[in-house]
């Protein structure tokens, strides 16, 4: 909302009280202003000049020579091509060296004759869009002095008053009172102590009474104040009527429109007047509008209404859609002579509705949905016929007036208790503390010294219904500043004892919220060892494109191409929320790939979301994942040869995250291939026997879909389980006291034997006297036959009591090579394998 | 052969092996040298071959006279081997070099997300002091998102947050305030938590995301006071932005506190003279706050008589940006490795 500081100076004695000492306590006051137009500074050299000679240019038509006494206690000659002007003139100057915005003034000569400064016009100097002649400045101004001076002694005929220190008030939705120049004045008059300035107004009381209104509903439309005026002539609005509109954003149209506008931005009272000679009858009837009805409104839009809107009719047809728009048919234009004054209030929701429904929000709409007091209407109307007369030769003539009030807005009254101010603010304020603070904003009061003080709250404050709402305004009175800091003096922990009862009004059942600090610390954990492994973290947004599951080679019918959507999408990518964190992971890579990235590491920690019924109602289930992604080839370090990423680091990462969060899940086969992955490079990944996840290769066809070349690692995998398994606390096992030996094998094994495979049969026939062992290589190529591998494997052998001095001893090489042995047929008879 | 004979050959060998064993230029030279002089068959232990034929009384003087000759050698002998080793040593400190300031042998450091590392700090600071972490559904019914927290339906503080709908009649939460109702509905007061969480607006450019993230505020006991919020407040701010940091409050409006504030700090980039991110004011906003409206007590079955609390709500995004001086929120989602790489 845009607030014109010299409009409040009407109202408000600022004296001493510049434009950002003002913007500055309305800020402090909850007024936030967001923007401040101070005296542009491309004026700040303009100085005063009074035309003292003027003199025909002797090669020019239209140019003048003119002498000009910018108080320097000689003429100035200047070139001046503007029409119509008289000697006597004060207009405003640019001395040579001056500068206007980009424009420096220099000496300079037009058809031969020199020109020392530049006499200006509104619009050269950007204060207005008047070009037309120089722009004239009040009488009071005096040559020399600088132009902002000179504007602040007014000037009665043109220009800017307005156009200057502009306020753009970021105003919260519990403030209507405050949608006006006046709700804004109350408040600068309260933190400045200073009562506000009254406003001119026309009586009503001497207007003769006459039948206009019909209200169907009083819940719909509380008050409506309807006039006519006769013997209007219709023009251009003078110039101060002009600026003041246009300074807050309306187009000015004409002097009954925008006297209309006027005050509503200076009371935030929206109303409307109707030309009464296009209205069918001389009554009007509020009421609600019949389906289908429609309207051509003064935008020249055609809207459909229905049951919801309330319209104001002429007896017959809607002639305004209430409080929102009035009708084209009878607006008011340069032939209309007598006008009908619509001043109403209506229901904010009914208002908020309609407006919403037809995408029509106005200047009148935005006031309404935030409560226009119906007790303000009478000020309105009295102030917008005096208005009026400004505007015209004659006076025009108020031939019936029509107030339909039928149940007055009472001042909500309510009981301030003082023990509880203290309660809430932790600062006790005396009787007239509070007196000082609340009385200058509306609040009334029998009885300010007493414990509890009854209140009777001001009309207009439609936020303020309950004793904690006028705290709320002893703060913004005292300032929030003023209060100090404490520290609680509380218990070390809060203990947040479970309900012994649950409640929940919802039928929507509800998860303790309260999350652990065990798990929240491994999830830390995780997502730093990972971090160490060397990926990057990601953060994707939770939406999915619809389209994105099938090209990862999901069928129709998995729960990953069903996704939840949402009604009311930005675009087609951010229409479901995301079943899988895949698309993100593909799509960040893709954007890399187009940025000249060699290699992509990233892991993202986040939430899938499931459709799922629970009790009978559609639910979204969210469960936390972890989805990592390495493609392509990192940075090859100098101390050892380039390497592309494979699927084994991807398991590294993996296991080493995991690990570190003393997670060990197990690495399986899956029983049937998901299919995102290629089938024969992908593992499942299992804890307690239940499947988390997988890990591999990106199918070909989904590569092929996404257009990558060269292969993807992705895992994806469920994290709750694992942040809620309890890590083992690791028992310290007894030192060896005895040497160990070791024996290494190299097998021959068909090449569909598995790692997984070995280990079992290890495990299976492991001797007591071996320790531990492990691979380190495996062969596939020409030194062996087609179908077979080659696998090393190292054995640590030692006496199983090697910790006892007493049970333990050193093993013979007869003792090693016997349980190696058993090791070798193990292998041989399990998995054929042979001793190469 | 006469003592007097006897220690002048000895003398002459003392100078003749004292120069060998100078002239020796390195340790197979010296060890030579050694051997040539003072091993088992040397010529200082072939003089003890003599000791026969010297008289029984002579004897011992033979005896002391070559072993002072002995003693003098090994001297010398140790005194060279010194000098060799050390400038052996001199020389393999000279030459033998290794450029470190080539990279060591490691895997190369991811980076941590700059929202989740804010987050985290945030967190770690509300952990401190005796906060516990909450958390809700992403997915919010339309009772705790608004109006369980004092949004009256149809009322234009509902068009503060433009909502994204859910086809099953849902909503993606607004704000991280529904947790607060959540957490009264299932524990007994008193309660100290904050819940971090992502939230979602229809609304999307440059400083706006339809997904972002907040970490909301709930702090309710018995006689809690505007003091209290102002005081913790502070210390978070001092936590996170440096302990010098001054916060002012200013009167705001949510419908779930009352009264309500803006909380801003002083400007940290320039000490409060004026500059572009504060927009000359001197001050950057970071949160909203506010004691909790009575009507949100009781929607939580908390009697607002007895107990009272105040609450925050402080975009992560928003802290993030300011810290790192971001200046397109779009940034944090789009994993640009440029980008995410710069915070390793």
């Amino acid at each position: 909302m845009i607030i014109s500081y010299k409009w409040l100076q009407n109202m408000v004695d600022t004296n001493g009280i510049d434009a950002a000492t003002a913007a500055a306590k309305l800020t402090a006051r909850g007024l936030e202003v967001e923007g401040f137009t101070p005296d542009p500074t491309y004026i700040k050299d303009i100085i005063v000049a009074r035309l003292i000679h003027i003199a025909e240019h002797p090669n020019s038509d239209h140019l003048h020579l003119v002498d000009a006494d910018a108080g320097t206690g000689e003429l100035i000659r200047v070139v001046c091509g503007a029409p119509g002007i008289q000697e006597g003139w004060l207009v405003p100057f640019a001395p040579v060296g001056a500068q206007i915005g980009d424009l420096k003034i220099k000496v300079s000569k037009l058809r031969g004759e020199t020109s020392n400064g530049m006499l200006c016009s509104e619009k050269e100097l950007g204060l207005g869009s008047d070009n037309a002649t120089l722009l004239r400045l009040s009488p009071e101004a005096i040559p020399g002095m600088t132009l902002a001076e000179a504007l602040k002694l007014g000037v009665p005929e043109s220009v800017a008053p307005y156009a200057t220190d502009l306020f753009e008030i970021g105003l919260t939705p519990d403030r209507g009172d405050c949608l006006s120049h006046w709700g804004i004045a109350r408040e600068l008059s309260a933190s400045l102590q200073r009562a506000p300035r009254t406003l001119q107004l026309h009586p009503l009381t001497d207007i003769p009474a006459a039948s206009i209104v019909t209200l169907e509903s009083p819940d719909d439309c509380p008050r409506y104040l309807g006039v006519l005026a006769d013997g209007i002539k219709v023009g251009p609005s003078p110039a101060w009527l002009r600026r003041a509109v246009e300074s807050c954003g309306a187009r000015s149209v004409n002097n009954v429109v925008d006297v209309t506008n006027f005050v509503c931005f200076e009371l935030g009272h929206p109303m409307h007047a109707f030309d009464r000679d296009k209205l069918k009858t001389d009554t009007i009837l509020v009421r609600r509008a019949h389906d289908g009805e429609s309207i051509d409104a003064i935008n020249h839009e055609k809207y459909t209404l229905n049951q919801e809107d309330v319209v104001i009719t002429d007896g017959e047809n809607p002639v305004a859609i209430a409080g929102v728009m009035g009708g084209l048919n009878t607006e008011v234009d340069e032939h209309t002579t007598r006008v009908l004054f619509e001043f109403a209030a209506f229901h904010p929701t009914r208002v908020r509705k309609t407006a919403k429904r037809l995408g029509l929000h106005s200047e009148s709409s935005h006031r309404y949905e935030r409560f226009v007091d119906p007790e303000g209407i009478e000020r309105a109307a009295q102030r917008t016929l005096w208005l009026l007369n400004q505007t015209l030769d004659t006076p025009a003539r108020f031939a019936g007036i029509d107030d339909q009030y039928p149940r007055r807005t009472l001042p909500v009254q309510l009981t301030l208790r003082r023990a509880r101010v203290a309660q809430i603010l932790g600062k006790s304020f005396s009787g007239p503390e509070l007196e000082a603070l609340l009385k200058p904003i509306g609040f009334v009061s029998t009885q300010w010294n007493a414990d509890d003080i009854p209140l009777s709250v001001p009309t207009w404050r439609s936020d303020i219904t309950r004793e904690i709402d006028v705290i709320e305004e002893i703060c913004r009175g005292y300032g929030f500043d003023n209060f100090p800091a404490a520290l609680p003096d509380v218990a070390l922990k809060c203990p947040h004892i479970p309900r012994d009862t649950p409640i929940n009004p919802t039928p929507y059942p509800i998860a303790p919220p309260i999350w652990e600090r065990r798990p929240r610390a491994r999830l830390h954990d995780l997502r730093d060892a990972l971090i160490h492994t060397g990926l990057d973290e990601a953060m994707h947004y939770t939406f999915m494109d619809p389209g994105a599951p099938a090209k990862l080679n999901f069928p129709p019918n998995a729960p990953e191409s069903n996704p939840m959507k949402i009604a009311n999408p930005m675009s087609v990518e951010h229409s479901t929320m995301r079943t899988t964190m895949l698309p993100g992971m593909i799509d960040a890579l893709l954007k890399n790939i187009a940025n000249q990235q060699k290699s992509c590491a990233l892991f993202e920690v986040g939430e899938v979301f499931t459709p799922q019924t629970i009790q009978n109602i559609p639910c979204l289930t969210e469960r936390r994942k972890l989805a990592v992604l390495l493609w392509g080839e990192p940075a090859k370090p100098w101390f050892e040869p380039a390497r592309a990423w494979d699927v084994y680091d991807l398991k590294g990462c993996l296991q080493t995250a995991l690990y570190a969060i003393g997670a060990t899940p197990e690495f399986q086969t899956p029983d049937s291939p998901v299919p995102w992955l290629h089938d024969g490079i992908q593992a499942a990944i299992a804890l307690d026997g239940k499947t988390l996840g997988f890990l591999g290769e990106l199918h070909p066809l989904a590569a092929a879909n996404f257009k990558i070349e060269g292969p993807v690692f992705l895992a994806e995998l469920d994290l709750d389980p694992i942040l809620d398994a309890t890590a083992p606390i690791t028992r310290m096992t007894p030192l060896p006291r005895f040497h160990f030996s070791t024996r290494d094998l190299s097998i021959v094994v068909p090449v569909d034997v598995t790692f997984q495979d070995i280990a079992r049969a290890i495990q299976d026939f492991r001797p007591d006297t071996l320790e531990s062992w492990s691979i380190f290589d495996v062969y596939k190529g020409k030194q062996i036959l087609p179908g077979l591998q080659s696998i090393s494997l190292n054995f640590r052998y030692r006496h199983p009591d090697a910790a006892n001095p007493d049970e333990g001893r050193p093993l013979s090489d007869d003792e090693v090579n016997a349980a190696h042995a058993v090791i070798v047929d193990a292998l041989n008879q399990r998995l054929g394998a042979y001793i190469r | 052969m006469s003592s007097d004979l006897v220690w002048s050959k000895l003398q002459e060998l003392l100078a003749e092996g004292v120069q060998s064993f100078k002239d020796a230029k390195d340790e197979d030279a010296l060890t030579h040298a050694q051997k040539r002089f003072l091993g088992r068959k040397g010529s200082v232990q072939a003089y003890m071959q003599h000791m026969k034929e010297l008289a029984p009384e002579e004897r011992p003087k033979l005896g002391a006279l070559v072993n002072e000759v002995r003693t003098k050698l090994e001297k010398t002998f140790a005194d060279v081997e010194q000098k060799i080793r050390d400038a052996k040593l001199a020389a393999d400190l000279k030459q033998r070099k290794v450029d470190l300031t080539l990279p060591g042998r490691t895997p190369t450091l991811g980076a941590e997300h700059p929202l989740q590392k804010t987050q985290r700090q945030i967190e770690d600071i509300f952990l401190q002091m005796g906060f516990e972490i909450a958390q809700g559904p992403q997915s919010e019914w339309d009772y705790f998102n608004f109006e369980a927290l004092n949004f009256p339906a149809d009322h234009p503080a509902r068009d503060m947050q433009d909502t994204l709908m859910l086809e099953n009649g849902s909503l993606l939460r607004t704000h991280t305030s529904p947790v607060q109702v959540r957490t009264m509905l299932c524990y007994e007061p008193p309660i100290r938590i904050i819940a971090p969480g992502t939230v979602y607006r229809r609304d999307d450019d440059v400083t706006h995301s339809p997904m972002f993230h907040q970490i909301e505020g709930l702090h309710i006991e018995k006689g809690l006071n505007l003091t209290h919020l102002r005081g913790i407040l502070e210390l978070f701010a001092q936590s996170l932005f440096g302990k010098n940091t001054k916060i002012r409050l200013r009167p705001s409006f949510f419908p779930f506190t009352e009264p309500s504030v803006e909380v801003d700090i002083a400007c940290i980039f320039c000490g409060q003279k004026g500059c572009r991110l504060c927009k000359q004011t001197g001050w950057i906003e970071i949160l909203g706050a506010g004691m909790v409206d009575p009507n949100v007590l009781r929607e939580g079955h908390i009697d607002p008589e007895i107990w009272s609390g105040w609450a925050f709500g402080v975009g992560i995004e928003r802290v993030a940006m300011l810290l790192h001086g971001i200046s397109d929120i779009r940034l944090f989602f789009e994993s640009d490795l440029r980008f995410l790489k710069q915070f390793a």
